[in-house]
């Protein structure tokens, strides 16, 4: 439990910095901005309640904020993302539930099962994101074309993270 | 209250969501320069609609109000025109001449208001004390006495007109300057009855009569009248003369207030008969 909690401590602490200190300087072309954080809120236990999540969404949205000087607008989207992701397990769920001890990664639950996890709520993020970073809504193919395209960046990092670093 | 708590503590996930979120948009409105213009220039557009929607139906309801205060400032603008202040000029002028001594002014009036189908009949005039005019000031028309002004205020005059039974004149006949009263009996005003000439003179029809100049109130030989019918009083040894007056009393609109201005000195002079007796 201990080892748990820790290990999630550091993940934050780890993703964070990443971000930071490198992933939010990087702007492919003004349209790419890879947000790879948001793995924090997908690799959370199961066992967390939904309600925990939102608090842990919006804490390291708000989090990103400070670095980042933009105020809420992260922590919009992730408090967002956080909500959502009880819904999607939900229904993204096996036939006989989640087994305990097990995490939401590529590992257990295979690549197809975990893309289709990150892709819907790095989607949810993104546009939550996007869409009150310009607000503006006349400008919503550009809006639109920004989120698709940092969604692929984003969950490129996602998949392969799940390949080198949390292979079990 | 109980049920309140319940849907919360149900609904749990849904309300932490909302709070942090409204947490969440709070820092991004109070932090973020961009969106906190554009949150109020938004919310600024949509809040004019409602309130210009709202305040078309106040103003609605305030045009009650609006119309009265716009009748009012009609009545103090109509206050402030030309034909709603009386003239207060004065037009007469006094002229010094150690030759001649002025004793007698006219000053133009209007007739304001004027009756001469009453017993007691009297005229308003438009000027009064602060004009100058006084009490048993002489009144006089185009052609003949109006009467004596009866009382002041500051801006108009009542005067005693020569259709009333107390008014008496002082009037005499043109041509042999015997004089007499002059008064009204009440029933026409075109004639006025003129007693006291005795009965040994000749009096035609046709002779002139004019005031005698003895009341210090009208100065002398004004045209009163001319004689219609001259009545021998057996009684009495006078005549009872029938004047048909020149003045036409029913068409009066300017007449002539006269002042005196060496009365005072002869009432003065003839009050110490009265000490003497």
């Amino acid at each position: 439990m201990i080892r748990l909690l820790s290990r999630n401590i550091i993940r934050f602490l780890v993703l964070v910095l990443i971000q930071v200190l490198v992933l939010n300087n990087i702007q492919l072309s003004g349209y790419i901005n890879p947000y790879f954080y948001i793995l924090f809120i997908l690799l959370l236990p199961f066992e967390i309640p939904g309600w925990a999540v939102t608090l842990f969404g919006f804490l390291i949205g708000m989090t990103i904020d400070l670095f980042a000087n933009t105020p809420g607008m992260h922590a919009v989207a992730t408090t967002f993302m956080g909500y959502l992701r009880l819904f999607i397990l939900r229904y993204m769920s096996p036939r006989d539930g989640y087994e305990p001890g097990t995490f939401p990664r590529v590992f257990y639950y295979g690549f197809n099962w975990f893309f289709r996890y990150a892709l819907i709520l790095t989607l949810a993020h993104h546009f939550v994101l996007f869409i009150v970073e310009s607000f503006n809504f006349a400008s919503f193919g550009h809006i639109l074309l920004r989120v698709i395209l940092s969604t692929i960046f984003t969950l490129t990092l996602i998949m392969i993270s799940q390949y080198l670093i949390f292979r079990k | 209250m109980n049920n309140l708590i319940r849907f919360i503590v149900r609904n749990h996930h849904f309300f932490i969501f909302l709070i942090t979120e409204v947490i969440a948009f709070f820092f991004l409105f109070q932090y973020n320069q961009y969106h906190k213009s554009t949150f109020v220039n938004k919310a600024g557009v949509a809040l004019n609609g409602i309130n210009r929607f709202t305040s078309d139906i106040e103003d609605f309801f305030y045009l009650r109000d609006a119309n009265e205060k716009l009748a009012e400032e009609n009545a103090h603008i109509l206050n402030t025109l030309k034909r709603s202040y009386k003239e207060n000029k004065i037009s007469y002028k006094e002229i010094y001449d150690s030759v001649y001594i002025k004793q007698w002014n006219y000053m133009a009036v209007n007739v304001i208001n004027n009756s001469v189908n009453l017993q007691n009949n009297y005229l308003t005039l438009d000027k009064g004390q602060l004009h100058g005019i006084k009490e048993n000031m002489g009144v006089v028309g185009p052609n003949g006495v109006v009467g004596v002004v009866k009382h002041v205020s500051n801006n108009y005059a009542v005067v005693i007109s020569i259709l009333n039974p107390n008014f008496k004149l002082s009037a005499r006949l043109s041509d042999t300057k015997y004089f007499g009263s002059l008064h009204w009996d009440g029933i026409d005003p075109r004639y006025c009855w003129l007693d006291d000439i005795p009965n040994h003179i000749k009096v035609d029809v046709g002779d002139k009569v004019e005031t005698s100049g003895y009341s210090a109130i009208f100065p002398a030989q004004i045209p009163l009248g001319e004689v219609v019918e001259a009545k021998k009083d057996l009684n009495s040894n006078f005549y009872h003369i029938k004047v048909r007056l020149f003045i036409e009393m029913q068409s009066l609109t300017q007449v002539y207030v006269v002042e005196n201005y060496l009365r005072d000195e002869i009432t003065k002079l003839e009050s110490k008969l009265n000490i003497d007796d």
